[in-house]
C-alpha cells in the first residue's frame, strides 16, 4: 500500500503501549523497513541493542511506565544510531543533551510517519539509490 | 551642706573653749575667796591681840603690880606676840594683794577672750544664717523635690518645689504624710524599701509615681541619703526626687516594643538575625540555634557561614558584598538542619535599618526554609510533565482503538456503538487511576467491580443474578497493568453480555482470583474467567473474534507489556480465560511515578 521508502532499513521500536507499538510496527513494515522489537522496557531495549549488530534508526517513547528511556538513547548515541523521541513531552522536559533530538509528538498519524522519518534516516538501502 | 556642717562644728569648739575659761575663772574666784577668808581670820586675831595688849597696858597703869618685873615680862610677851601677828598679817596682806592683782589680771584677760570669742561666734552665726539661707534658696530653685527626715524617717522639711508640684491635693507631708502623694500602687513598696533603708542605714533609690497638682501621676527617681555626725550616727536623711517621667515612659515603650519584637521574632518560623556591615551577625534568634545546633555566640560575626553548605558560602559572601549598593540582601543557600542531619534550602532576605538620609545602622534578616516548597515545585513539575505525557498517550491509545474498531466494523453505526463502549471503558479506568488516594495502587477487586458494574448489577459481596466475583480484596496492580487489564476485562464482559453466558437466561459468569507462588519480592495474580450454562453454542459465536481487538488485548498486549501468561478458549460451558500476571508486593507506589 505505502511506497517502500524505508526499504531495507532496520528500525528499533521502544514503546510500552502495545497498541501504539503494534500500529507503529505495521506502518514501518508497510514502508519496507525491518522492525526490531518492538520492546516495552529499558531492560529489553538494552538487551536487544547489545545483541543486534545492525541498527539504522530508532523510535523511542520517552516514558516507559515510569522509566525514562534515556539509557537506551545514550546507548544509541554511543553507537551513532540516529533516533527520534515519540512522546507527549515538550522539549523542556528532556535532559539538555537531548534538546536537539527530533521529536514525534503524540498522537501522530501513522500513515504520515514514514515521510517524516525519511529525511532523518540514511540506511544502507537508501544510500544505494 | 558640708560648709554648714563645718561651721557648726567650729562653733561648737568655740563654745567648749568658753566653757573651759568660765570653769577656770570660777576656780580662781573660789581661790580668791579662800584667801580673803584667811585674811579676815588673821585680822580678827590681830584685833583680838591688840585688845589684849591695851588691856595689859591699862592694868599696869592703874595698879602697880606687885611684882613689877612680872608684869613687865607679861607685857613684853604680849607685845612680842602682837608684833609676830602683825608681821604675819603683813605677809598675808601682801599675799592677798598679789592674789588680788593676779585675779584682776586673769579677769581682764578672760573678759577679753570672751569678747573675742563672742565676736567670732556672732560672725559664724551670721555666716551660718547666710549659708542656710542660700541653701534654702537653692533647695527651692532646683527642679527636684527635696525633703528631710529625722533619723527615724519622719519627714520634717520639704522644699518649695514639693508643694508647688503636689499642689493642693497633697495632704500634710510631714511625718509619713508624703506617702499619700505616691501612686496607690507604689505606696507599699515605697514604704518597705524606705523602712529597709532606715534599718540598714544605706542609701536607697527607687522609681515611683508622685501625684502632680493636676491629679496626674509622673514618674520620679527618688534617692535618699543618710546624714551622719562625727561619731557616724545618722542624724537625718535627705531625699531628692527627680522627674524621670518621659524617660520612664520611653523606656517602658521601648521595653514593650522590644518585648513585642522578641515575641514576634521568636514565634515566627523563620530564622531571624541582625547583622552589621559585611554580614557580621550581632544576634540570632533562638530558632537559629534550635535549627542548626550552633550556639548563638558562635553565629556572631561570620560564624553563621559555617552552617551553610560549603558550596553555597562563596555565594552568600558575594551577596553580602553587593547588599549595601543594592539596598537589600537576597540569596539562596542550604543551611544545615541538625535534627535531620542534612542541608535544607533556604531563602535569605535582609533589609538595612537606617535613620532617614542616614547611614546604614544594621541589617535585619530572615532565612526562610523553602526546601519543602522547592520539593513541591519539583514534584509539580514532574506531575505537569506526567500529565502531558499521559494525556497525549491516552489520545494515541484512543487513536489506536479507533483504528482497530474501524477495521472490525461493518457499518458506521456498528463503529459508533463499539467505539463509544470502548471510549467509556477507557474513561472509567482513567477515573479509577485519578480517584485513587495519592500514592496508593488500584486494586484488582476495585477494577473488576468497576468494569462489571458498567454492564450488570452487583451487590456488596460481588454477587449478581448471573455473576459471582470471588477473590481476596486489596490485591495491588502495577500502574502499567491497570489500563490494558481494564480494557481486556471490558472486552470479555461485553462479549459475555452480547454473545456469551450473560446473553442467555441460564448462563453464569464466575470470576475467581488468587495470589499464587508468593515469594518475598514477587507475587503473581491468577485470574480465572469462566462462563457456564451455555446451550447450543458455536465457538465462532461466543468467542471474541480471532483477529479482533479483545483477543489482541488478552493474547498479545498483556504478554507484551507485562509478561503476563494468558489463555483464551472455550470450555464445556462457555468462554474460559486465564490471566497470570506479576503484581507488586506492597500497596504503595514506589518512588518513581509509573506511567
Amino acid at each position: 500500500m505505502a511506497s517502500q521508502t524505508l526499504q531495507g532499513c532496520r528500525i528499533l521500536i521502544v514503546e510500552d503501549e502495545f497498541l501504539l507499538a503494534d500500529d507503529l510496527a505495521h506502518v514501518l513494515d508497510d514502508a519496507g523497513a525491518t522492525v526490531l522489537g518492538p520492546v516495552p522496557s529499558v531492560r529489553d531495549a538494552l538487551e536487544l541493542i547489545a545483541g543486534e549488530k545492525a541498527i539504522d534508526f530508532a523510535v523511542l517513547e520517552v516514558n516507559l511506565h515510569g522509566d525514562m528511556v534515556f539509557p537506551v538513547a545514550d546507548a544509541l548515541v554511543a553507537r551513532s544510531v540516529p533516533f527520534v523521541f515519540a512522546t507527549g513531552y515538550d522539549e523542556w522536559s528532556l535532559p539538555e543533551r537531548f534538546f536537539t533530538v527530533p521529536r514525534l509528538e503524540k498522537p501522530f498519524r501513522p500513515e504520515r510517519l514514514s515521510s517524516k522519518l525519511e529525511p532523518l534516516i540514511s540506511c544502507g538501502a537508501q544510500q544505494h539509490h | 551642706m558640708p560648709d554648714q556642717a563645718d561651721s557648726t562644728v567650729g562653733g561648737r569648739i568655740l563654745l567648749d573653749e568658753i566653757e573651759q575659761l568660765r570653769t577656770a575663772l570660777e576656780a580662781a574666784i573660789e581661790e580668791n575667796d579662800r584667801l580673803a577668808e584667811d585674811r579676815d581670820r588673821l585680822l580678827r586675831r590681830v584685833s583680838a591681840l591688840s585688845r589684849d595688849l591695851q588691856t595689859a597696858h591699862a592694868a599696869r597703869a592703874e595698879a602697880t603690880p606687885a611684882p613689877a618685873a612680872q608684869v613687865r615680862e607679861h607685857q613684853n610677851q604680849a607685845e612680842m606676840e602682837l608684833r609676830s601677828a602683825f608681821e604675819e598679817l603683813q605677809v598675808l596682806t601682801e599675799e592677798l594683794e598679789l592674789a588680788n592683782n593676779s585675779l584682776h589680771h586673769t579677769n581682764q584677760e578672760l573678759d577679753a577672750r570672751i569678747e573675742e570669742r563672742t565676736c567670732q561666734i556672732q560672725e559664724i552665726s551670721a555666716a551660718l544664717r547666710s549659708t542656710e539661707g542660700s541653701l534654702r534658696t537653692v533647695a527651692d530653685l532646683v527642679p527636684d523635690l527635696l525633703w528631710r527626715t529625722d533619723a527615724a524617717g519622719e519627714a520634717d522639711w520639704f522644699n518649695q518645689r514639693w508643694f508647688e508640684y503636689t499642689g493642693d491635693y497633697a495632704a500634710d507631708p510631714l511625718g509619713k504624710g508624703w506617702i499619700e502623694a505616691l501612686h496607690p500602687l507604689d505606696r507599699e513598696s515605697a514604704l518597705a524599701s524606705w523602712a529597709q533603708a532606715i534599718k540598714a542605714g544605706t542609701p536607697c533609690q527607687q522609681q515611683k509615681r508622685i501625684r502632680a497638682a493636676d491629679g496626674d501621676y509622673r514618674w520620679f527617681l527618688i534617692r535618699a541619703e543618710p546624714m551622719r555626725d562625727e561619731q557616724g550616727t545618722i542624724t537625718a536623711w535627705f531625699a531628692a526626687a527627680t522627674d524621670v517621667h518621659e524617660h520612664h515612659i520611653g523606656m517602658e515603650a521601648l521595653q514593650q516594643s522590644e518585648l513585642r519584637f522578641r515575641t514576634l521574632v521568636e514565634g515566627m518560623p523563620q530564622l531571624v538575625w541582625r547583622a552589621i556591615e559585611g554580614g557580621k551577625w550581632t544576634w540570632s534568634s533562638p530558632q537559629w540555634t534550635r535549627y542548626t545546633g550552633q550556639k548563638e555566640e558562635a553565629s556572631h560575626a561570620t560564624g553563621w557561614l559555617d552552617m551553610f553548605h560549603p558550596d553555597d558560602r562563596d555565594h552568600a559572601v558575594e551577596a553580602w558584598s553587593r547588599a549595601p549598593d543594592a539596598g537589600s540582601l537576597e540569596f539562596e543557600g542550604r543551611i544545615f538542619h541538625a535534627a535531620e542531619g542534612r542541608y535544607r534550602h533556604f531563602r535569605t532576605l535582609a533589609s538595612p535599618v537606617h535613620l532617614p538620609e542616614g547611614p546604614i545602622l544594621e541589617w535585619l534578616g530572615t532565612s526562610t526554609d523553602v526546601d519543602d516548597l522547592l520539593q513541591l515545585q519539583a514534584q509539580q513539575e514532574i506531575l505537569v510533565k506526567e500529565l502531558q505525557h499521559r494525556t497525549r498517550n491516552v489520545m494515541a491509545v484512543v487513536q489506536a482503538v479507533a483504528g482497530r474498531t474501524l477495521k472490525e466494523s461493518q457499518s458506521l453505526e456498528q463503529f459508533a456503538e463499539r467505539f463509544e463502549d470502548r471510549l467509556q471503558a477507557l474513561a472509567r479506568v482513567q477515573g479509577l487511576l485519578s480517584r485513587r488516594a495519592s500514592g496508593l495502587r488500584v486494586t484488582f477487586d476495585a477494577l473488576v467491580r468497576e468494569e462489571l458494574s458498567a454492564l450488570v448489577t452487583l451487590d456488596a459481596d460481588g454477587k449478581g443474578r448471573q455473576v459471582t466475583l470471588r477473590g481476596p480484596a486489596g490485591v495491588p496492580l502495577k500502574s502499567a497493568l491497570v489500563q490494558t487489564l481494564a480494557l481486556a476485562l471490558h472486552e470479555l464482559a461485553t462479549n459475555a453480555v452480547k454473545h456469551g453466558a450473560l446473553s442467555q437466561p441460564d448462563g453464569h459468569l464466575d470470576i475467581c482470583w488468587e495470589i499464587r507462588e508468593p515469594k518475598a519480592d514477587e507475587h503473581r495474580l491468577f485470574i480465572d474467567w469462566r462462563e457456564s450454562g451455555m446451550k447450543g453454542m458455536r465457538d465462532s459465536d461466543v468467542l471474541p473474534q480471532s483477529d479482533g481487538y479483545g483477543r489482541e488485548l488478552i493474547e498479545r498486549a498483556l504478554p507484551y507489556q507485562l509478561r503476563a501468561r494468558t489463555t483464551l478458549g472455550i470450555d464445556a460451558g462457555g468462554v474460559h480465560c486465564t490471566i497470570d500476571v506479576q503484581v507488586p508486593v506492597g500497596d504503595r507506589i514506589g518512588e518513581k511515578i509509573d506511567g
